[in-house]
């Protein structure tokens, strides 16, 4: 993606170049022939790869066969964001701080308690907005145990670049003596 | 029936492919998360074809048979009668716009529905 942008971005600014330093550089092709060129051949194939790229990483964020995945909601509230662990019976829930065991998908189930929020962990995959009323779902996976940093990406309030939160990942073992430990580390 | 004054009809004729497009959008996405709410997805009306999938496919048939329509419309008029580039950029527009609901909207054939 970012070479992509390197590349295009270099054609750009090396034609821009060309027509400073070198009067009469692209004088050949006629006005059409860059409108046609520039504004329709160029961006169109890059703009249907974006799309159909970006509908297929959209399917696969889908909770897709729900039963196997691991249920977790999360749900948000200014500025906070409370995890609950739906498949885990009489474990507290956890705020700001969500675990989960790694190699395993993740259903999330995003709610909200009273203005639009967004679950957003960057590092593992996409966001689902957090709507008052609704239940959006979304699938996370973290391939290995690690600390995944995560935002509120919805712009809800005064206090909504302080609604951050963090993933914490764990081997399946770890993850389950945590559990049962009622999430005291 | 309103009569429109020639500035006016030569804007309306500039506007109306892209309108369209964008009145096409909003009633397939209220659609599309009406359908979703109400359970659409679920309610198998013809084989294994959703109402919600259904519902969508004949909103986007209704768009592009509106789509054509204005083409259609912009053959028959009078191109004397009006500023003849507002006439051939508003038909051209119309092309695009048609051709820009195919490809956008064509996502309801085939994506995950909700
Ligand atoms: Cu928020």
């Amino acid at each position: 993606m970012l070479l992509g942008a390197a590349i295009l971005f270099v054609l750009v600014m090396g034609l821009f170049v060309l027509t400073l330093f070198r009067p009469g550089f692209g004088s050949g092709v006629s006005i059409k022939g860059w409108i046609v060129a520039g504004g329709l051949l160029l961006p169109i194939p890059v703009l249907v790869a974006l799309n159909f790229y970006a509908l297929f990483q959209g399917e696969r964020l889908l909770p897709g066969d729900v039963a196997s995945a691991y249920r977790i909601e999360a749900h948000a509230r200014q500025w906070q964001w409370e995890f609950r662990y739906l498949d885990e019976p009489g474990a507290p829930s956890t705020v700001d701080v969500l675990h989960i065991p790694a190699g395993l998908p993740i259903e999330v189930v995003a709610t909200s308690e009273d203005v639009i929020h967004s679950f957003w962990v960057p590092r593992l995959g996409g966001k689902i907005d957090a709507t008052p009323g609704h239940a959006a779902r979304i699938r996370i996976e973290a391939d290995r145990p690690g600390i995944f940093g995560g935002v509120c990406a919805e712009y809800c309030g005064t206090g909504h670049s302080r609604m951050r939160f963090r993933v914490e990942a764990h081997e399946g073992p770890d993850f389950r003596s945590l559990v049962e430990r009622g999430f005291e580390q | 029936m309103i009569v429109l004054g020639k500035e006016t009809k030569a804007l309306a004729m500039l506007l109306s492919g892209f309108l369209l497009w964008a009145g096409a959008f909003l009633l397939i996405y209220f659609t599309q998360a009406t359908g979703c709410s109400l359970g659409w997805q679920e309610i198998e009306v013809f084989g294994p074809l959703s109402l919600q999938r259904g519902a969508l496919i004949v909103l986007y048939l209704l768009a592009c048979g509106m789509h054509l329509g204005l083409i259609y419309a912009f053959g028959r008029s009078d191109t004397r009668a009006e500023s003849a580039f507002a006439h051939q950029t508003g038909r051209a527009l119309a092309f695009a716009a048609l051709a820009a609901s195919l490809f956008c909207f064509a996502g309801i054939l085939w994506l995950t529905a909700c």
